[in-house]
């Protein structure tokens, strides 16, 4: 297979720009990386990792959260599942609440994890889905193929 | 309030045509052809323009010309083996510029790094502008508790 040129690759991307629509807070899967992307404003941001399931999106503008990642979704399901079964049926009815993700690995974190930055982070997460209930249609989430 | 669905079935994962560029095989030193996850691109899409722009002209400047080159995930000793997480590659670098929000260009993020990941069948699935090493400003803080092994 051969690549696009830079510049060929480039304007495919801008084009993508022209059929923008106006910025609505989204959720996505990503199948490549396993992994959730969300937003909740269109701020440019820098990202901080919180711990091995969570990166999440500072705005440059407010220093809040605005967005993140939940990393290699379906390995931990497989582990909650493994450790707490009871996970699973929150997980079974569909659509499955974001903000369960963050709350299991809330709940099954040893308190010596949990410094300032990541309790600051999942406040902040926690808050934002409140406000904005973020939900996932999802196949077997604790199918690890 | 109103909720958002994302989509997990056998229905995103459908094979479809993906944009490619090439970049930087880092074992070889040869160029290798890398392709891009549409989902990423569609929700940079949903962004502002300089996120487009990011995606556009920052990405593959990096995966051509990184600073370093990390491969494998380090994880906890009951953490399961993600998918192929051992071949991801995650790609650093500091672009010769960034973007304001309106998609205009300005000077790189003082003290930050932008990152680039690539999964193991060679998929670009994320990228995004991150705390540099006060050590070594040309790699991410905490790469040593973060990745298992440096290529480059």
């Amino acid at each position: 297979m051969k690549a696009m040129s830079n510049e060929r690759f480039a304007e495919a991307v801008l084009g993508m720009e022209r059929s923008r629509k106006s910025f609505k807070p989204s959720a996505t899967y990503i199948p490549e990386g396993d992994c959730i992307e969300f937003m909740f404003a269109p701020d440019n941001y820098r990202a901080h990792r919180i711990d091995g399931l969570v990166t999440v999106y500072y705005s440059r503008k407010t220093d809040r959260v605005i967005g993140g990642l939940i990393k290699g979704v379906r390995a931990f399901c497989k582990k909650m599942e493994e450790k707490y079964p009871g996970f699973r049926m929150s997980i079974e009815v569909r659509p499955v609440r974001v903000d369960y993700f963050f709350l299991a690995q809330l709940w099954t974190q040893p308190s010596e994890s949990t410094g300032t930055e990541f309790v600051r982070a999942y406040r902040e997460l926690l808050q934002m889905t409140n406000e904005q209930p973020l939900e996932v249609d999802a196949g077997d989430l604790c199918q690890t193929e | 309030m109103h909720s958002i669905f994302v989509r997990m079935g056998k229905a995103v994962t459908k094979r479809r045509v993906r944009l490619s560029t090439n970049a930087i095989d880092p074992v070889s030193g040869q160029l290798m052809v890398v392709e891009y996850a549409h989902a990423k691109l569609q929700n940079c899409c949903r962004g502002n323009a300089g996120q487009i722009h990011e995606a556009a002209n920052l990405v593959p400047m990096i995966l051509l010309k990184p600073h370093a080159v990390f491969r494998g995930l380090k994880r906890d000793a009951d953490e399961p083996v993600k998918n192929n997480e051992e071949g991801w590659l995650c790609y650093s670098g500091i672009p010769t510029h960034a973007y304001n929000e309106d998609g205009t260009p300005r000077g790189s993020w003082p003290k930050e790094v932008f990152l680039v990941f690539v999964s193991s069948d060679k998929v670009v699935y994320n990228w995004y502008w991150y705390e540099s090493d006060p050590s070594n400003p040309s790699l991410p803080k905490g790469h040593k508790e973060r990745f298992r092994e440096r290529i480059i």
